[in-house]
């Protein structure tokens, strides 16, 4: 790692990253040695076409599944080598996690979903702290609700609270609005923007709408396990236009193959 | 749909084997208990026919208390029938014989040997199927043959001296022969006989010289055995039986047989839970496996499966599983039984184990307990199959469940039909009502219990602090039907070990409560358990009447006991050597009449029971002699220790079996030492081996111990009730696994440790057993309580709950959680987080 690299403000970091599934006749390679900064206090999307290696990325980035070759690190915590049990503690106290479904427990109210992590932790939380990120996502008259008495918007909002209430360095969300419609999608973006502007939170997002991807500072473009574009403050027409392009080179490969 | 189902199937083994457990459990214990009490049946019979072969006909006098003629004691016969037998047409001979159950040798340890078969004494005669195979026969009145086996047990040779029990206190005899019978090296079932000469064995077998106690004939060549039986009848009038060889040997075999009919019963008590227990676990599991494939029936549904089809898809599961596991029970059941079998009966020598025979009943009755019960408990869950709709294979999440309304209402009315119903069965003295009331009460709680499950787990919140002890709260609370299916699953064992343990430490209770207020006495000399087939005990008087002598001793009260008929109806009487010594030996208070030695003395409740006050006449008939009447002379108040009808000794001592007390109590001189008194008066009862002389507290526990031994039993069956509710609870565990694998996924990728996720499962599973436990302790305590207080007319009538035993129980089941959740924790905690997440 060179003095350059560490003076770089990076949140979470992949050098030269490897991920191979199977073997043999069955090998895939997820992670084609990718590298990238993910820079703090700023909104990352990872957009790509399936099976790019954009879930992959993330999970690996996240301490949720460990590279075959290279290094991650999380703020200059390098993730290699960690235990099980360490990485447990890295997720519980420096990442957050949205999923695109099942993030919540239906046994507990809102309200105890968001306290959740820190509960599991140990930790005591903060109350002023609390109250504005529920007033942030606008749940406060639905924290004693259960999930399934919440809309699917409102459930995403729910784990995004709960993401953004122990102040992970990052946080992660993979495709956190595949499942909702304009709106409540809308609502959700929104809620990410806000904290990246508001609270200096650090979140990188995998989607698959150039929608979504506006809302972000910055795009990575993923094709085959790689980088392959990337664009700083992008708008919806932007990102349209570098998929568009970048489909057409596919394809040329593909034609020249 | 034959193919979707056997698919489906075999892609639930885990679930499929646990039911199969239970099935194969309950089918076991059924057909070992039948095949063991079978094969014991046919090899008795066969043992003690052939050993009573060589009889023709026998001839006895009818008892006149009625009754089983193998037990019970015999009648002395004269002369005269004798003459009369002989002179029937057909008869060859008739030959007046003496043999007797309770002739006891005294080993040389000082102690009768054990044994389960009777100790015999007969009178020796030539023909009468014996061969000497040392010695001679016994001719003088000191002499005796003993039998081979007897001879083996004891290690007496010819010309020893040994001391013999009878009807009289200890003799000593020379041993002048050893016997076998008919090239058998022994009797059946460890028999011990002993043969003294004829009017020797008239003395002291039948304590009427010249009597005998039955009449061998043999048959003039080419007699038809049924004619004869039927003259001989004819001649003899009432009062005799007249029996063939199988006739006897049937009768001769039933105490033997009686001594295993216990272990059978205990079997099939433990078949019977194995049933209870397994039909909650098959429903469980099926409605298990129903949930899972809601949307593969769906879609069988929507592709143009009728309700029929899928009802009956779900009923084909359940028959080939029991039908594959009813075979497996019911090969282990036969291996279990025959082995058992061989086992107890070759435990006392001379029981060859009877062949292999098909055992219809056990073939009919397993196949009713595994494939019967196993359909009718799939039964609901088919019908809720049926119901699932097309379009549930559409639907993304399975539906909430609640509680049914209808069941909780209709368990609710039940339970509060059956507090009623014990409550009156309690005041009307009606016990079959609190049975029935139990009954109600034990469903009304099964119906009721999916409502309680939220609320009761609620209550021991406060103890799961821990965040996953908490959410494994909250998850034991999330599916309430199969939460409570599961727990009663439980709650059934630990309710039947907890009722039996109520009854027995009231029980122990009233023994301690009785002992310290009414008992006075501070020595009591008694046996232990008699084994069947036995008499009772018997203390030499004389040995009594030295006692009397010693100078600390201020009373002694010899006792005896026997059945008999009272005013017509069978019933049981007693009788003291010395019936003054009863007031200062327990607390009797006479509350009419006192003390007499020639008329009947009753406690209260007695007096009620017979409707009979001061004054009134009794008709006794004892065991021997002529039927009596008797006046009562006194009534007392109940004390427990010596209620009863008390018969005058002058009566007692000529009808009753013997005229030697079987028990004595003591009561010594103010300020005399117990421990130094208890020497003497075990140095005096020397030639008294079969009782032992027992303080009040050893008293006490000696009852305790009698009890103890019912606990153990009782406990080994809440062992294999509890067996099966583990399968239970680790069916409900790996189901929940499977369904919250994406929360677990969730958890982790939010910082979960892996030995947090096993803590919850833990916790769950532990909550889960705790709830059926507690259910199971506190119905059973009441159940217990309830049928404690309906028998106090038996003279149960301190309620004592067995508050150790409760909490063992309750521990127990917080054992059985955490066995249970050691396998589908250690696979929830191992889940790979990633497939976790996007498992749907
Ligand atoms: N557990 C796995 N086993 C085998 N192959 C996998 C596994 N997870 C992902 N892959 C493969 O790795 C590649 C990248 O997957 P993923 O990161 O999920 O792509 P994306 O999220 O961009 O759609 C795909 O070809 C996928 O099939
Ligand atoms: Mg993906």
């Amino acid at each position: 790692m060179s003095v350059l690299d560490a003076a770089q403000p990076a949140a979470a970091r992949a050098v030269d990253v490897w991920k191979v599934y199977g073997s043999g006749e069955t090998e895939v390679a997820a992670l084609r040695g990718i590298t990238l900064s993910v820079e703090a206090g700023k909104f990352t999307a990872i957009m790509g076409p399936s099976g790019s290696g954009k879930s992959t990325l993330m999970h690996c980035l996240a301490g949720l599944d460990t590279v075959d070759r290279g290094e991650l690190f999380v703020g200059d915590t390098t993730l290699t080598g960690m235990s099980d049990k360490q990485l447990t503690q890295l997720r519980r106290d420096r990442v957050g996690f949205i999923f695109q479904q099942f993030n919540l427990l239906p046994t507990l109210t809102a309200q105890e979903n968001i306290l959740l992590p820190l509960a599991i932790a140990g930790r005591k939380h903060d109350q002023e702290w609390f109250d504005r990120v529920v007033d942030t996502v606008g749940l406060r008259p639905r924290l004693g609700h259960r999930p399934s008495e919440l809309s699917g918007g409102q459930q995403q909002r729910v784990a995004c609270a709960r993401a953004l209430l122990s102040r992970p360095d990052v946080i992660f969300a993979d495709e956190p609005t595949g499942n909702l419609d304009s709106r409540s999608g809308a609502e959700v973006l929104s809620f990410l923007r806000a904290s990246v502007r508001e609270f200096n939170q650090t979140i990188v997002m995998v989607t698959h709408d150039p929608n979504a991807a506006s809302y972000a500072d910055r795009v990575v473009f993923l094709a085959d396990g790689n980088i392959v574009s990337e664009i700083n403050d992008p708008t919806e027409d932007v990102v349209l236009d570098t998929i568009k392009q970048l489909d057409a080179n596919a394809n040329r490969v593909m034609e020249t193959a | 749909m034959l193919r979707a189902t056997l698919k489906s199937l075999l892609g639930r083994k885990l679930r499929l084997a646990l039911s199969a457990i239970a099935i194969i459990l309950a089918v076991t214990f059924v057909s070992a208990a039948l095949v063991l009490q079978s094969t014991l049946n046919r090899s008795f019979d066969t043992a003690f026919n052939s050993a009573f072969e060589r009889i023709q006909l026998q001839v006895t006098a009818a008892s006149p208390l009625g009754g089983d003629p193998g037990t019970a004691p015999p009648v002395p016969l004269d002369d005269t029938v004798v003459a009369r037998t002989s002179g029937v047409s057909g008869v060859a001979s008739a030959r007046g014989e003496v043999r007797a159950n309770g002739a006891r040798i005294i080993g040389r340890d000082g102690r009768v040997p054990e044994t389960s078969g009777q100790r015999i004494g007969v009178s020796w005669a030539e023909g009468s199927g014996a061969t000497l195979t040392e010695g001679r026969a016994p001719a003088a009145p000191g002499e005796i043959v003993i039998n081979a086996g007897l001879a083996k047990e004891t290690g007496y040779r010819v010309g020893d001296a040994v001391g013999v029990l009878t009807m009289k206190p200890r003799q000593q005899f020379t041993v002048v022969g050893i016997a076998t019978y008919e090239g058998r090296d022994d009797l059946v079932n460890g028999e011990q006989t002993i043969s003294f000469a004829l009017p020797t064995a008239q003395e002291l077998m039948l304590g009427a010289p010249g009597a005998f106690s039955s009449i061998d004939v043999r048959l003039a060549p080419g007699a038809d055995t049924g004619k004869v039986k039927a003259d001989v009848r004819n001649a003899l009038g009432d009062g005799f039986l007249v029996r063939t060889g199988t006739e006897v040997a049937h009768d001769a075999s039933g105490p033997a047989r009686g001594t295993f009919t216990g272990i059978t019963y205990v079997l099939l008590g433990f078949a019977g839970v194995a049933v209870l227990v397994g039909v909650f676990l098959i429903a469980n599991a099926f409605s298990i496996v129903v949930a899972q494939r809601t949307k593969e029936l769906a879609l069988l549904r929507a592709i143009g499966a009728g309700r029929g089809q899928v009802r009956r898809s779900v009923l084909l599961e359940a028959l080939i599983v029991s039908f594959l596991s009813w075979i497996g029970g019911f090969a282990l059941g036969l291996l279990v039984g025959r082995l058992a079998a061989s086992a107890l009966a070759s435990g006392d020598d001379g029981v060859p184990i009877a062949g292999f025979q098909l055992p219809i009943a056990a073939l009919v009755v397993s196949f009713l307990v595994g494939v019967g019960v196993t359909l009718l408990s799939a039964l609901l869950p088919a019908a809720r199959a049926s119901r699932v709709a097309p379009v549930a294979a559409m639907r993304l999440t399975t539906q909430k469940e609640r509680p049914s309304k209808v069941n909780t209402i209709i368990g609710a009315v039940l339970l509060v039909a059956g507090a009623a119903v014990i409550g009156a069965g309690l005041a009307g003295d009606a016990i079959a009502a609190v049975g029935g009331g139990a009954l109600l009460t034990f469903v009304g709680v099964i119906l009721v219990t999916p409502v309680l499950i939220a609320p009761v787990i609620s209550l021991v919140g406060g103890l799961t602090r821990s965040v996953p002890a908490r959410l494994g709260r909250l998850n034991a609370t999330r599916h309430p039907r199969r939460t409570a299916l599961t727990a009663v699953s439980l709650m059934i064992g630990v309710m039947l070990v907890t009722i039996v343990s109520t009854v027995l430490s009231s029980l122990q209770s009233t023994a301690t409560h009785v002992v310290d207020a009414n008992l006075k006495a501070e020595l009591i000399v008694n046996s232990g358990a008699v084994s069947a087939g036995s008499v009772p005990p018997t203390i030499n008087p004389e040995s009594l009447r030295r006692m009397r002598e010693l100078p600390d001793v201020a009373a002694v009260a010899g006792y005896a006991f026997e059945p008999a008929k009272v005013n017509g109806k069978d019933d049981y009487v007693l009788s003291w050597d010395d019936v003054s010594a009863l007031t200062k030996i327990a607390s009797v208070q006479f509350v009419a009449g006192g003390l007499s030695t020639d008329k009947v003395l009753l406690n209260e409740g007695t007096a009620k029971r017979l409707d009979a006050k001061t004054g009134d006449q009794l008709t006794v008939q004892l065991g021997r002699g002529e039927e009596r009447t008797l006046e009562v002379g006194g009534v007392f108040g109940d004390t427990q220790v010596a209620d009863g009808i008390v018969l005058p000794w002058s009566f007692a001592s000529t009808g009753f079996r013997t005229d030697q007390p079987n028990q004595a109590y003591v009561k010594l001189r103010e300020g005399a030492p117990l421990t130094a008194t208890k020497s003497e008066v075990v140095a005096l009862l020397r030639d008294n081996p079969e009782v032992e002389v027992r303080t009040r507290s050893e008293l006490i526990d000696q009852a305790g111990s009698a009890i103890g031994l019912i606990v153990a039993v009782v406990q080994v069956l809440l062992a294999v009730a509890m067996i099966i509710a583990i399968l239970g609870v680790v069916n409900t565990l790996v189901l929940a696994v499977l369904e919250r694998t994406n929360e677990f996924g969730m958890l982790r990728a939010i910082g979960m440790y892996r030995g947090d996720v096993r803590r919850m499962i833990m916790v769950e599973s532990v909550v889960m057993s705790l709830f059926g436990a507690v259910l199971g302790v506190v119905l059973g305590a009441g159940l217990g309580l309830a049928l404690v207080q309906a028998l106090k007319s038996q003279g149960i009538n301190q309620m004592a709950l067995p508050w150790q035993l409760m909490l063992v129980y309750v521990v127990a089941a917080a054992v059985v959680g955490v066995l249970a959740a050691l396998a589908p924790a250690g696979r929830a905690a191992k889940l790979n987080i990633l497939a976790a997440v996007r498992h749907a």
